[in-house]
């Protein structure tokens, strides 16, 4: 049976998309533009089809950033939704033409509805309603299809499994669209997480809060909602602290913050740019990696010396921010105020005062790793059958022996605390699963975690009791479910990211000045501005399409072996030794006498020819590889 | 495809103890062997051809069969011939030397153009055909015919018709220096080789005869050899160029000498390496131009044909 590659209807569903959106525009974009994306269009699917992209990316990304100022600098204030819409036309329209990879299939899903939605705003038009039901079933079949690309690029299936697939696509929007009209209105729609841990008695859930209460519940649920998502590169699972609110004050079941000031901190390590989009939740501290020294993109935010950001107001929608950290566990910071880190609530000495002694050795820093070691060798980290008490920690301590991050944190304080070592309790989260499509950090709420930092040495050292398994803050799951679901999480990400707007005021003003501006009829748009645009766009696409044309003829002859051998040759020749055309490869590299070049070489000739005069096709693999070996000359 | 090329090497290297620095000629002798082809020398006496010949049939596990052409030999005197036995009461074939897997016809040019065209048809064919009845010759078969260029009074030298029935033509040529003097001082090492012992045997031998055929030939190696036929046959120099018969010993040589290299591919090296001896005796120099060697004129060809990559 004839089989078909998930690429060509990931392909074609994609023009379909890119299409729809087009369309849906059209009649009121510049005729320019439309020509321009329909040769650039026609172009991208040229590309695929021949499975060759002459065009280099960063040309393309150049172009686009180019065309995206040129635009913003001369869209006027009255008039933006159809500039940015022509804009929009050409950007999809040197997506199209790029090597996509996951990213760019997204921002052609996402820039289509885009257009549909500028289209919206334009005109009420019933023709609306039947783009939008294309690129809604278009979009969750490309997604669908989307995620079996990614797990196998090559995969090609017969015409039965494919139809299959494309009914379950198919299907997801259908069964969706009522399901969620109901959820929609049956559930009452809430910024926060419903079940908030310590607001509630009885059912508590994992997340973070502003004081750490013990004793109260037995157990806890995991909450997988998501809290932040965080664009960085990904680093190194050991550093995935988010650090949140830091608590010194103990009364026995409750930790409390009190501030303090400690001048002079120092830190020391590597420097890491994070930006954050921090979901609504019922505080006004902002997370960032552990410890952040800079916040940017929040009013009045107010900061500690012990690396707290605190807003003025609870975070109750979306907030986006800047932030740099220094991945370190140590705060150097001279003199503080040991008192304040050394309280005990009443009556704990008489308790456990035994037990610390027996912990204690001859310096601080041993007696600090004696505890943390005693805890995570002797307890058990649990999220059921916790301890509830009026004495949580002196429970968990010597009767329950069983706890989550807060009891195992709060022990090994107070801990400390009796052996006369200052200690501290920090809240945020941990871990975090990094969407390598997106290349973000998800944390869910379930990885609200508690650690301590000890004052040893001058400095403050973080430590981490709790042990439970790193892989518990940072697994994920790589089937085909999981792959949609990230795939959806990576297009709700582009969507708070580059829809929502983060300053709703500004939305709405915006809003109101567009409603006026079409209701005005705009005639003093003179015509030599006119003249002028058109000017600038043909002169942006007349070198782009020529280069186009060029690369066309010139390049596409040349397969990229081809080009791989020219290459191979040009670097030969710089070296003073020029191939003859009678000579067969291996022949030629055997007349070099330089022994290293010419093992490199006779690597390269030898691969090569293996391919080449084996009649078999030059996959991806054999390209990379004959590129590594000439990059190595 | 297991290629046994270490094998073959270790073959070389051994034979090479016998003559000495003659590692090519071993090479190309055994290049046409395992090709199915048959192997002209074209060389004065007293080079080491009948040591060449004993060596590869001994070495191979294979036996080993010699004539010596005369101007009297008779076409009998090779096939074999039918004799009446008294007994029996009936006619009893004795096969000639020819039904050897390896024979050496010695200055075949001696012989008279009948018996020639007799061992040319047999070489061909591999049977012959004795009073209406026909024998298979045994496999493989290889012969290696000598032709002394220099002696031609009451010769019959090969037509060049003929001349392409033979897969390679080659010369040993004399020993360099130091060779001749290893020779020398080591004497006669004759009653060595008839105690050689054989690396192979006959049915790996066949069995890689039959790999070789399985060695894959690139459309685009096809196209190199089709041009270097086209050259030959617009050569001005020449009055015929490469036949059908000269391109399939080309294509079949060059998979030979690829699974030498260890390849189960060919690469226009290899055809490039045997040219100037599977082509000059194919090609017929015009008479106007006979002082100039073919073997120059082809390698003047190979030089200007662009190789596919």
């Amino acid at each position: 049976m004839e089989k078909i590659r998930i690429k060509t209807s990931l392909l074609i569903t994609s023009y379909i998309i890119a299409l729809a959106g087009f369309f849906s525009v059209n009649p009121y974009i510049d005729v320019s533009y439309a020509a321009l994306f329909t040769v650039l269009f026609l172009v991208g699917v040229f590309f695929d089809y021949k499975n060759h992209y002459p065009v280099p990316r960063f040309v393309l990304n150049t172009i686009s950033l180019s065309f995206v100022i040129y635009k913003f600098i001369t869209v006027s204030i009255d008039d933006p939704i159809v500039p940015i819409i022509e804009a929009l036309v050409f950007l999809l329209g040197v997506k199209l033409i790029e090597n996509k990879k996951f990213r760019d299939y997204l921002q052609v899903y996402v820039i289509s509805i885009f257009l549909l939605a500028g289209s919206a705003l334009l005109s009420i038009d019933m023709i609306f309603m039947v783009y939008f039901l294309v690129l809604f079933f278009s979009v969750v079949i490309a997604i669908v299809l989307l995620a079996f690309y990614s797990e196998a690029p090559e995969l090609a299936v017969n015409k039965k499994v494919l139809i299959k697939i494309l009914i379950t696509a198919f299907a997801i929007p259908v069964i969706a669209v009522p399901f969620s009209i109901i959820l929609f209105v049956i559930l009452p729609r809430t910024d926060y997480p419903l079940f908030s841990f310590l607001n509630h008695g009885i059912k508590a859930s994992t997340g973070f809060s502003d004081s750490v209460k013990l004793g109260e519940v037995s157990d806890i649920q995991e909450d997988e909602t998501v809290v932040m998502r965080v664009t960085m590169p990904q680093i190194n699972s050991n550093f995935l602290y988010w650090r949140g609110i830091v608590l010194s004050y103990f009364d026995g079941k409750e930790w409390k913050r009190i501030e303090n000031l400690e001048k002079d901190t120092y830190l020391n390590g590597q420097r890491v740019r994070q930006i954050v989009i921090l979901e609504p939740y019922r505080d006004k501290y902002v997370f960032a990696l552990d410890k952040p020294v800079k916040v940017k993109g929040i009013l009045g935010l107010k900061v500690s010396d012990d690396f707290v950001y605190q807003k003025n107001l609870p975070v109750n929608r979306r907030v986006k921010y800047e932030a740099v950290s220094v991945l370190t566990n140590r705060i150097y910071v001279r003199g503080i105020e040991k008192e304040l880190y050394l309280q005990l609530p009443e009556g704990i000495k008489e308790k456990l005062g035994d037990l610390a002694r027996r912990l204690k050795k001859d310096t601080t820093i041993k007696t600090v790793y004696s505890i943390l070691n005693f805890l995570k060798e002797n307890y058990v980290y649990s999220l059921k059958e916790l301890t509830v008490s009026q004495d949580p920690v002196t429970d968990f301590l010597l009767k329950n022996k069983k706890g989550n991050c807060e009891y195992f944190a709060s022990a090994m304080a107070v801990l400390l605390r009796l052996n006369g070592i200052p200690a501290r309790i920090v809240a945020g989260y941990k871990g975090g699963i990094y969407n390598e499509i997106g290349g973000y950090y998800i944390v869910p709420q379930k990885n609200a975690h508690v650690w301590v930092e000890a004052y040893v040495n001058e400095s403050w050292l973080r430590i981490d009791p709790t042990p439970a398994p790193i892989e518990s803050f940072v697994s994920v799951k790589t089937d085909i479910k999981s792959k949609v679901a990230f795939l959806l999480d990576t297009l709700e990400y582009y969507w708070i990211n580059l829809v929502i707007n983060f300053d709703f005021q500004k939305q709405i003003t915006l809003f109101k000045k567009i409603k006026e501006n079409i209701r005005k009829p705009n005639v003093n748009f003179s015509i030599s501005r006119e003249v002028i645009v058109k000017i600038v766009i043909i002169g942006f696409s007349l070198p782009f399409i020529t280069l186009i044309l060029y690369k066309l003829f010139v390049n596409m002859r040349a397969s990229p072996e081809q080009k791989l051998l020219n290459r191979f040759y040009k670097k030969l020749s710089k070296i003073g030794y020029k191939k003859d055309n009678s000579d067969g490869l291996i022949e030629f590299v055997n007349k070099i006498e330089n022994p290293d070049i010419k093992r490199k070489a006779l690597l390269f000739a030898v691969y090569f020819d293996s391919i080449f005069y084996k009649d078999r096709k030059f996959t991806k693999n054999d390209i990379k590889k004959l590129e590594e070996i000439l990059s190595e000359f | 495809m297991d290629i046994k090329d270490r094998e073959l090497k270790e073959i070389i290297k051994t034979l090479s103890y016998f003559l000495h620095g003659k590692e090519k000629a071993i090479k190309l002798a055994l290049i046409t062997f395992f090709s199915r082809g048959h192997l002209l020398i074209e060389d004065l006496p007293g080079l080491g051809k009948t040591t060449l010949a004993i060596g590869i049939s001994r070495i191979l596990g294979l036996d080993f069969g010699r004539i010596q052409c005369t101007s009297d030999l008779l076409p009998t005197d090779i096939t074999g011939l039918s004799i009446y036995n008294k007994s029996l009461e009936k006619f009893e074939f004795h096969p000639g030397p020819i039904f050897n897997n390896v024979v050496l016809v010695d200055e075949i040019n001696r012989a008279t153009p009948k018996t020639q065209s007799a061992l040319l048809e047999a070489m061909g064919e591999k049977q012959v055909t004795i009073e209406g009845e026909t024998y298979k010759l045994p496999k493989p078969f290889f012969i290696i015919a000598t032709q002394n260029p220099v002696e031609q009074f009451g010769t019959f030298p090969l037509p060049e018709s003929q001349m392409d029935r033979f897969m390679l033509k080659i010369s040993i040529g004399y020993p360099s220096r130091e060779a001749e003097r290893e020779i020398l001082k080591g004497g006669s090492k004759r009653e060595e080789l008839y105690n050689l012992k054989p690396i192979f045997n006959k049915e790996t031998v066949l069995k890689i005869q039959e790999d070789i055929d399985r060695v894959y030939l690139s459309d685009k190696i096809v196209d190199y050899i089709i041009d270097i036929a086209e050259m030959t046959r617009r050569e001005k120099f020449f009055s015929a160029g490469l036949s059908i018969r000269g391109t399939l010993a080309i294509a079949k040589t060059a998979k030979t000498n690829a699974y030498f290299h260890g390849r189960d591919y060919v690469i226009p090296e290899d055809i490039k390496e045997l040219a100037i001896y599977t082509i000059p005796h194919r090609v017929i120099i015009k008479d106007e131009y006979e002082n100039i060697s073919p073997e120059e004129i082809i390698k003047s060809i190979i030089d200007s044909t662009p190789v596919p990559a």
